[in-house]
């Protein structure tokens, strides 16, 4: 009997409190609840981690002084200060811009080029464009170790560089200082290119027919059509893979890691490597934190800025495309 | 496919000699990586190289693996075997894997069908796409210490899920907003709730594009390796990070090991990857390029 009480006062309590839930779940809008989970993964990965980052930026704290974060001395702009001056960072800066621009234009210039090939039918087509896909599905890291092997002193590419000069060839790339960069932006443009012909191969191969045919009616020649009708049409798709390539290109981290380590002295290091050094090698993570700051200003602008508009450019151009 | 049916002409022919020669010069990084795996000890630093080995042997794969005995490995002794990368880095991913593809299609339904957070939150999850993710990494390393979350599974677990929600949300919107709105309006008239109607009658819909997504986002995870290496000291070990402790200078020089190791690692990227090969644009250009 008592037993039997508990268990009812117990039902009747787990029943308002349920009620109570139900409340709240039909007080938020269905669309809210939606995005909770979301939500929950940014604020501990994005928005906590951002805080510590710009403590940390203003202050002086390595985890070998042995203190709390929250103890270490404050010291205003004086981190960012030192960066602008820090010769090895800005150099870092500089050489991954250049390498972005330098990789993302070989890029695009291989992958149009190959795309223009397969463009037109020829025996086995699907296959080969298939075969031309395969780098871009293999792992960063493999990459690296893939050109790791190639360039070694005794390995495959000094071979043939021998049999083409006729006489014995054996450069140690990876520990050159001038030939060092050389091994890191071929492996990043072998493992890439095939995104850029995989856009562009189906961006030309949307075109609609009827136009291409009534230019060849009017008379005009190949290098015009291409000049003049396929490229204007391919112009949003050619922006948004170039800014999304720069985008992960600015982020190249596994493939010098593998193949130089930012090596000879600092001739290869790029802004991601740079960071891992200073930060997990050196420990100076108040540095590297103010440092990431910069770096995460100008990247969030720039992108924000060139992606907002294609995004949603893309979206109704393609609308406008289907429609027609 | 049927050769007889089209006629080619000679430049077609002239346009394959071309093709052949390209695919050749490209495929031959993979080529080497395969050959070196196959080949034995002596024949990894031979000069001249060699191009194409006469005793191939599958030792590399054997001792990397752990299943050669102890006389005939290449590895060192003690070494840790491979096989543990590819079950924790199997679980790691997996996991990471489901979580990103839940949540992220939830978010994705909000921001497609309710326009929530306007334009300003589904730029903001593409922000973290934008910058290196060492930025985060290393504040990330702080917070977890004082958590306790250095070296476990769940953190990298949720690290890995915040760093692959751009591409879920952005991929899952592209794909339910090509579903009619009209449907679930339909299903909503018929007396389903909300969420009833977004369970029975979007996620069927898009069945198709929850399993691209799911399958590029294992990709992603699996290539992953830069917070795998800041995340974990001793305990966890994901394929790429195994890779990286070969090229350390106490391991000696492993050509063999890597190129085997770099071979088992590719397979399932190259098998997913194939497999959504026809949506890999709309992947890696978030959704914007369809097919």
């Amino acid at each position: 009997m008592n037993s039997a009480e508990v268990l009812t006062s117990k039902l009747v309590k787990a029943d308002t409190e349920r009620s109570l839930l139900r409340k709240l779940i039909d007080k938020i809008p269905f669309a809210v609840w939606l995005i909770v989970p979301v939500e929950c993964f940014l604020l501990f990965l994005l928005i906590v981690p951002s805080s510590i980052s710009i403590w940390l930026s203003f202050v002086d704290w390595q985890p070998t002084y042995g203190i709390p974060i929250y103890k270490a001395t404050f010291v205003g702009f004086e981190n960012f200060i030192d960066l602008f001056a820090d010769k090895r960072f800005t150099m870092a800066l500089l050489r991954t811009f250049l390498i972005t621009g330098v990789a993302v234009s070989a890029e695009l210039l291989i992958g149009l080029g190959l795309a223009v090939l397969c463009d037109k039918e020829f025996p086995m087509r699907k296959f080969f464009v298939l075969c031309l896909l395969m780098p871009m599905m293999l792992i960063p890291l493999v990459v690296g170790n893939n050109f790791f092997l190639l360039f070694q002193t005794t390995g495959p590419i000094n071979d043939i560089i021998g049999i083409i000069i006729g006489h014995d060839f054996r450069l140690n790339w990876l520990s050159s200082p001038d030939y060092a960069m050389l091994p890191i932006l071929l492996a990043e443009i072998w493992h890439w290119y095939p995104l850029m012909f995989l856009i562009m191969l189906s961006g030309l191969r949307a075109l609609p027919p009827n136009q291409l045919r009534a230019a060849e009616v009017l008379g005009s020649g190949r290098l015009q059509t291409f000049f003049r009708i396929k490229i204007p049409q391919l112009v949003p798709v050619i922006l948004i893979a170039i800014v999304i390539r720069c985008m992960e290109v600015f982020k190249m981290f596994d493939e010098v890691f593998i193949l130089t380590k930012g090596g000879p002295g600092n001739v290869t290091e790029t802004i991601s490597v740079w960071m891992y050094k200073t930060g997990l090698k050196d420990f100076r993570f108040s540095y590297v934190s103010a440092g990431a700051w910069i770096i995460l200003i100008v990247c969030v602008i720039i992108f924000t800025l060139l992606l907002k508009p294609l995004l949603y450019k893309v979206e109704k151009f393609e609308e406008g495309g289907s429609a027609s | 496919m049927n050769g007889n049916a089209k006629k080619y002409e000679r430049g077609d022919y002239i346009r394959l000699i071309v093709v052949i020669l390209i695919t050749i010069i490209m495929l031959f990084p993979i080529y080497w990586m395969v050959m070196t795996a196959l080949k034995p000890m002596d024949e990894w630093l031979k000069y001249p190289p060699v191009w194409f080995s006469l005793k191939p042997t599958l030792n590399n794969f054997k001792s990397l693996m752990g299943f050669a005995d102890a006389a005939r490995s290449v590895m060192k002794e003690g070494a840790t075997n491979a096989s543990w990368a590819f079950l924790k880095g199997f679980y790691i991913c997996t996991s990471a894997t489901i979580l990103s593809i839940v949540s992220g299609t939830l978010a994705a339904y909000s921001i497609s069908r309710y326009r929530i957070g306007g334009n300003f939150l589904p730029l903001f999850i593409l922000s973290a796409r934008m910058f290196p993710p060492i930025a985060v990494a290393l504040p990330l390393i702080v917070m977890y210490s004082t958590i306790n979350a250095v070296d476990t599974y769940w953190g990298l677990i949720v690290a890995y899920t915040g760093f692959t929600l751009p591409f879920s949300v952005w991929m899952m919107k592209s794909f339910i907003d090509e579903v009619p709105r009209e449907l679930e309006e339909a299903g909503i008239m018929e007396g389903m709730s909300n969420f009833q109607a977004f369970r029975k009658v979007t996620i069927p819909l898009v069945k198709t594009g929850i399993m691209v997504t799911t399958l590029f986002i294992f990709i992603l995870n699996w290539s992953e390796f830069i917070i795998a290496l800041t995340l974990s000291c001793m305990k966890l070990e994901t394929v790429p990070v195994f890779l990286a402790t070969l090229f350390s200078s106490t391991a000696g020089w492993l050509y063999g090991p890597q190129a085997a190791l770099g071979v088992l690692a590719v397979i399932p990227v190259i098998i997913f990857g194939y497999m959504i090969q026809e949506d890999l644009a709309r992947g890696f250009t978030f959704g914007a390029l369809k097919r």
